[in-house]
């Protein structure tokens, strides 16, 4: 758990700016339509919390994909309850409104709903599409698929009655067991559909890809974005249905995006490591004693400018004046009249009763006011207050940590007792006496502010230690976090880390520019340097090349490559993505290819590439997607030896 | 001798003290307890009741032997400024509820604060309960010290001051600073140290000042100015 908590300052903060990058990539709706109504149909809880990739996909590509409806359907004690998906509130996430009736009331009405639009919104209504989604490991699972079989009968779904089976082929739980105790079911209910009106499509989709790798929790979103795609596909004008629907299927997919997450990574840790090295080098070399006293307005006294006027505003205002003292009581009129006429009198010529009446005065009306107000906890958490706020603006954090080196010297030069400023000896007695009490007063008072300011001294560099060791250890965490997640080229660290670095050059050649000042506070706790940091970097992506898609992005970062090499290199890291990554593993083979999509936005020079290549139209099609940041391809498989699937 | 929590049933109240010639008697209300607890402080050298008790503990202090004491004073400090006496209800009541300050106590020239607490003997387990008060207010009374000051005004020709002899008679046990000399033109205080008693001191003070003597706030309760 410990090491859970640390790692959250670092990973916090990419996450942050990955999705900060994330949002310049998304496009406008697609140029293409639903052909046809279409309802969505989640069986069961499992697959709701991925609704929202699938629908983000259609919205996407599809003009009209608002219209579609989505019904969730639950196998409780009581029967079946349905639900409906709306839009959610401000972060637009989805949220699921109870339907009442029964889950055949509930698809019909949704079926309704789309029929009853204006003509035009769905170009064909003589059928419908029912796209029906249920994890393999859904307690009840057959009683969901019977359900299934039963729901659109009557409509005129025909080919576009589609069952995607989310299988869970990893023991956890049992997955693999339940799943194969699902698939018998289904495929014994197959089996005995002879005339294959009930139970359209089969997809299964399992997160065992062929060739070993399992899709987790971060990863499992490809499956539900790959049946979005399949929808696409099948419920576009284009595509001839046949090519997607009938049987048993299953597919392979591969993804090859703008590397968002690698831009990301790079891009925050060159800024980090940038940042740090341009504010340590700022300060280099130790500061003088005349410059430390300079800054901190240590007079030639040994007192300090800010609590001059402290002493000035709120003590030296409240004692006596010097006029005053010209009343105090002398032992006899000859005394009084003999230091008048000499206009001083030395301490050794006082009485003792001017002298105790002297001292008495001294202390109830000098030291004594002196002594209640540090005696005042709030005059004092004051004085810390302004102490703390003169360190903080005097010495940023570069320096800072310099200090340390420093610390005992600083320390003796704040504890220096203080001297007079030469006033003591004055032409009259009261003005002699006033001096005199007025120091008094000063040294009990700057004993309390050295005090202090020692104290907040060496607080401040601890801070400051302690700041240097947030920083390093988010940047690490970073370092760490890009390890794990993000596969980073060649190409991407070195252009990213340029860009990041001629960045910090730019805004460093300004000298009031205060982005150093805005991270490097020793104040900072951990939120408000990922704030800070991430406040940088937010301006370090309004730059063009982070909003540049995906291929446009690649030319400029590739740009010693020709534009053949860059199509075999991406050609390469699709196959290299596809090669083993048909969603069902299985021991023996059971599934033969039959089709080729490529999901590429048609703008791209990529998608002319590849209409210009061999097999384009047979071996292959393009479906113009609607995201510039990426490109897909999907290769559909016929399950034809389904007796042959084990899947536990 | 123990300090109990506070109870009301053992508060003193309307504690008064009548000054008749050399006598000193004191009055008060109570509702219930077995003794009392009468302490006599030199005035502004009051001790904390726990304090007190320690003291007299440190002393040998025995609580039977005090209680069946009659009255009389059952603890004095080391310097004499504090004087505790414990007297019973019984006697206090038969005295008409005034119990007389023995004239050997009370020295002429020195405050004095008087507090008197409620106590409850335990006889089985031989210990004096002593009851602290609500309030000082209620169980608390002074004897402050008349002082009568002596002010005279010296004309200095062609000068725009004038010298003023004060003269504060001698006071026995007088703390630095209880009384202060005030110039109303300045509008200043001067503290007076004990040194300056029973001297007569020279004060410049502007030509059309007058000066007076007072006890410093603090000083109050112990001692009484004539004509302030």
């Amino acid at each position: 758990m410990k090491n859970e908590k640390a790692y959250c300052g670092g990973r916090e903060l990419l996450q942050r700016c990955l999705e900060q990058l994330q949002r310049f990539q998304g496009g406008k709706t697609g140029d293409h339509t639903a052909l046809y109504p279409t309802v969505l149909i989640v069986m069961g809880e499992k697959c709701r919390p991925h609704i929202g990739t699938l629908r983000d996909t259609l919205e996407q590509n599809w003009r009209n994909a608002r219209f579609l409806q989505y019904v969730n359907i639950i196998k409780n004690s009581a029967g079946w309850e349905c639900a409906g998906l709306t839009d959610g509130g401000k972060n637009g996430a989805y949220r699921w409104r109870t339907i009442q009736g029964s889950p055949v009331e509930a698809v019909s009405r949704a079926v309704t709903a789309m029929l009853q639009l204006p003509d035009g919104i769905f170009a064909n209504k003589s059928y419908i599409k029912m796209e029906f989604i249920m994890s393999a490991t859904e307690p009840d699972a057959a009683a969901y698929y019977d359900l299934f079989l039963d729901l659109g009968s009557g409509l005129p779904t025909v080919d576009l009655k589609t069952f995607y089976l989310m299988i869970d082929q990893t023991k956890q739980e049992d997955g693999n067991k339940k799943s194969e105790a699902v698939w018998q079911y289904i495929y014994k209910k197959i089996r005995e559909d002879k005339k294959k009106e009930k139970c359209g499509t089969l997809y299964l989709l399992s997160n065992f890809l062929d060739f070993g790798s399992i899709l987790g929790e971060d990863r499992i979103w490809q499956n539900y974005r790959l049946i979005a795609d399949i929808v696409l596909l099948g419920g576009s004008v284009e595509i001839n249905r046949q090519r997607i629907y009938g049987g048993i299927r299953t597919a392979a997919y591969a993804l090859v995006t703008k590397p968002v997450e690698a831009i990301a990574m790079v891009s925050l840790e060159a800024l980090l490591c940038e940042m740090r090295a341009r504010e340590e080098e700022r300060y280099e070399g130790e500061l003088s004693v005349k410059d430390i006293r300079e800054r901190l307005g240590i007079q030639a006294t040994n007192g300090f400018a800010f609590a001059e006027e402290i002493f000035r505003e709120k003590l030296e205002k409240r004692f006596p004046p010097a006029a005053a003292l010209c009343y105090l009581p002398f032992g006899s009129a000859e005394e009084l009249k003999k230091a008048r006429r000499a206009g001083r009198i030395a301490q050794e010529d006082m009485s003792a009763c001017m002298t105790d009446a002297w001292r008495l005065l001294k202390r109830r009306r000098y030291t004594d006011t002196v002594k209640a107000l540090i005696a005042d906890k709030d005059e004092i958490d004051a004085i810390r207050g302004n102490v703390r706020e003169l360190l903080y603006q005097t010495f940023p954090y570069g320096e800072a940590r310099k200090l340390a080196a420093q610390a005992d010297t600083i320390k003796k030069l704040l504890l220096e007792e203080l001297r007079t400023d030469g006033r003591l000896e004055q032409n009259t007695y009261e003005n002699s006496l006033y001096a005199e009490a007025v120091y008094a007063g000063k040294r009990i008072f700057y004993e309390k502010i050295k005090q202090i300011f020692t104290e907040e001294f060496t607080d401040f560099l601890e801070q400051a230690r302690e700041f240097g060791n947030l920083y390093e250890r988010c940047e690490n965490e970073v370092k760490q976090e890009g390890y794990v997640t993000a596969s980073v080229d060649d190409s991407i660290a070195r252009f990213y880390t340029d860009e990041a670095k001629r960045y910090v050059e730019r805004r460093l050649s300004d000298s009031r520019d205060t982005m150093l000042a805005s991270v490097f506070d020793v104040r900072h706790r951990e939120e408000d340097l990922l704030k800070a940091v991430e406040t940088v970097f937010a301006e370090l992506i309004e730059a063009d090349i982070y909003r540049y898609d995906f291929e446009k992005e690649r030319g400029i970062r590739m740009r010693n490559m020709t534009a053949s090499q860059q199509y075999a290199y991406v050609g390469a890291e699709l196959q290299k993505a596809l090669n083993g990554s048909m969603r069902l593993r299985n021991k023996f083979s059971v599934a033969d290819r039959t089709d080729c999509f490529y999901m590429v936005h048609n703008t791209a020079d990529y998608a002319k590439h590849l209409e210009q290549r061999d097999g384009y139209g047979q071996q292959f099609q393009l479906f113009d997607l609607n995201r510039t940041d990426c490109i897909e391809q999907i290769e559909i498989y016929m399950v034809t030896r389904p007796e042959s699937i084990r899947l536990d | 001798m123990e300090i109990a929590g506070f109870d009301r049933e053992y508060q003193i109240e309307d504690l008064t003290i009548r000054r008749a010639g050399r006598e000193t008697n004191l009055e008060w209300r109570y509702k219930r307890g077995t003794h009392f607890l009468v302490v006599l402080y030199d005035g502004g050298r009051q001790a904390e009741l726990t304090d007190l008790i320690y003291g007299m503990e440190q002393n040998g202090m025995d609580d039977a032997a005090a209680v069946a004491g009659d009255g009389g004073k059952i603890y004095m400090s080391a310097d004499e400024t504090v004087k505790v006496f414990l007297l019973r209800e019984t006697r206090f009541a038969k005295s008409s509820y005034v119990w007389t300050i023995p004239a050997a106590e009370i020295r002429r020239g020195i405050p004095y604060e008087i507090s008197v607490f409620a106590a409850v003997y335990d006889k089985l387990c031989t210990v004096l309960h002593i009851y602290p008060a609500s309030a000082p207010e209620n169980n608390t009374q002074y004897i402050p010290v008349s002082v009568r000051p002596e002010i005279r005004y010296k004309r200095q020709i062609f000068s725009r001051e004038k010298i003023c002899v004060l003269h504060i008679p001698y006071l026995q046990g007088y703390m630095d600073g209880a009384l202060e000399y005030y110039i109303d033109t300045v509008g200043m205080g001067y503290p007076l140290p004990a040194s300056c008693m029973g001297r007569y001191l020279a004060i410049a003070v502007p030509k059309a000042a007058s000066v007076c003597v007072r006890a410093a706030d603090h000083c109050k309760k112990y001692y009484r100015v004539q004509g302030e």
